[in-house]
């Protein structure tokens, strides 16, 4: 779709404000790659990467077909899958840390620690629960917008994420036992 | 632990990170954005199944040992016809001709599939077929049209390039995961796709083949 010629000024097009699109998207964007891949140099990179290609493709963005972040979020998912499908028999060092030493030594502060038990927590989500959770606590999308991008019913999102939240909990509560 | 956590778990991007990375974006000067290869990308998705015929081309005139036409309706409506023409050579199949129509304005719209003998049996069905033109013959080609059954698709499962086809500029498209290709040019209003399945004919042999068609039946000059 061509940029409208009334909109061609710096950092704008289809209306869209790209300086306070980044503003606004980039830690939306980074945080979802964070809880998704759950290391913090990758998280960067893809969010580069659909920074990237976002103002590449800046022309193809409507605002008559569809809300901006679920257009971002699309380029992001995408991007996300391609990660994947390339490194999915890559282990990422900080999760199998993680993974590999459930007690970490004691001069790591607490929440590092937290934070660790959390990322291995998601790492072992199913993709699909994970991805779901990354929209919604990385991104901070509404249920209604998750189901835009994933193509589940409303209600079923909302299910998934309640289970999924459950199962986490559960799980946190079991180590904490230990 | 509370839904709460999870949101607590949200980290800002390092500054030195987001002022780098913005930097890098908005180095591209104002204007229009950059259009990969200067072309737009849509798909048309087929469906195949049964009936008549329509013969129009010299091709189309030699004897054809099967033909079917399927009609897509969305809602009610035409959303096109989709002929398959089997042709034949000394009796026995020799290549398949795969004609798609979309209503457009008072008429309707053509876009001719060959498919060379041994570059696999057609399209599977269901999978989408990529038309690639340049943006300006494209909004020209479907002038009035209803509808384009359209979708984005991956640039990274696509290698796009411009190449001579009998003094007749066309695009590749090489689908490297489908391990596929798309010969397309468009002439006199019409959109000639040739499709070729990577495994049985060679990219390069796809472009020889096609040119050769041409040489002998001169279709592109219709």
């Amino acid at each position: 779709m061509p940029i409208r010629k009334d909109s061609r000024e710096k950092g704008q097009s289809d209306g869209v404000d790209w300086e306070a699109v980044y503003a606004g998207y980039l830690p939306r964007v980074y945080n979802y790659f964070r809880y998704l891949v759950g290391v913090q140099a990758v998280a960067e990179d893809l969010t580069a990467t659909v920074f990237e290609k976002a103002w590449r493709r800046r022309d193809r963005y409507r605002s008559d077909v569809g809300a901006f972040s679920t257009w971002l979020f699309t380029v992001a998912k995408n991007v996300a899958r391609d990660y994947f499908r390339h490194r999915r028999q890559e282990v990422p060092l900080e999760w199998a840390r993680s993974l590999a030493d459930p007690d970490p030594v004691e001069e790591v502060v607490a929440e590092r620690e937290e934070r660790d038990r959390l990322a291995a927590l998601l790492a072992r989500l199913p993709d699909r629960e994970r991805e779901l959770i990354a929209l919604k606590y990385g991104a901070g999308l509404t249920n209604r917008e998750i189901a835009r991008l994933s193509g589940l019913s409303e209600t079923n999102v909302g299910t998934i994420l309640h289970r999924t939240v459950q199962r986490l909990r559960e799980e946190w509560e079991e180590q904490d036992e230990r | 632990m509370s839904d709460e956590f999870l949101y607590e778990w949200r980290q800002t991007p390092r500054p030195e990170f987001a002022e780098v990375l913005k930097e890098r974006i908005f180095r591209e000067p104002p204007g229009p954005p950059r259009r990969p290869h200067g072309i737009h990308i849509s798909l048309l998705t087929l469906l195949l199944v049964a009936i008549i015929v329509a013969c129009t081309t010299p091709q189309i005139r030699t004897p054809v040992l099967q033909a079917t036409e399927t009609v897509i309706t969305e809602g009610g409506k035409v959303a096109g016809r989709f002929i398959q023409l089997v042709l034949t050579r000394d009796g026995k199949p020799a290549e398949t001709v795969y004609i798609w129509r979309l209503p457009c304005g008072e008429g309707e719209q053509s876009i001719r599939l060959y498919f060379p003998p041994d570059a696999g049996e057609g399209p599977p069905r269901r999978v989408p077929i990529v038309l690639i033109m340049p943006e300006e013959q494209r909004e020209q080609f479907f002038k009035g049209c209803e509808r384009l059954l359209s979708l984005e698709i991956s640039e990274e499962e696509l290698t796009v390039r411009f190449v001579e086809v009998s003094d007749r500029r066309a695009t590749l498209i090489v689908n490297e995961k489908e391990h596929n290709a798309l010969l397309t040019w468009v002439e006199n209003g019409i959109a000639y796709l040739v499709f070729g399945d990577l495994d049985q004919i060679p990219r390069e042999e796809l472009i020889r083949r096609t040119e050769r068609i041409l040489l002998q039946g001169g279709r592109g000059d219709e």
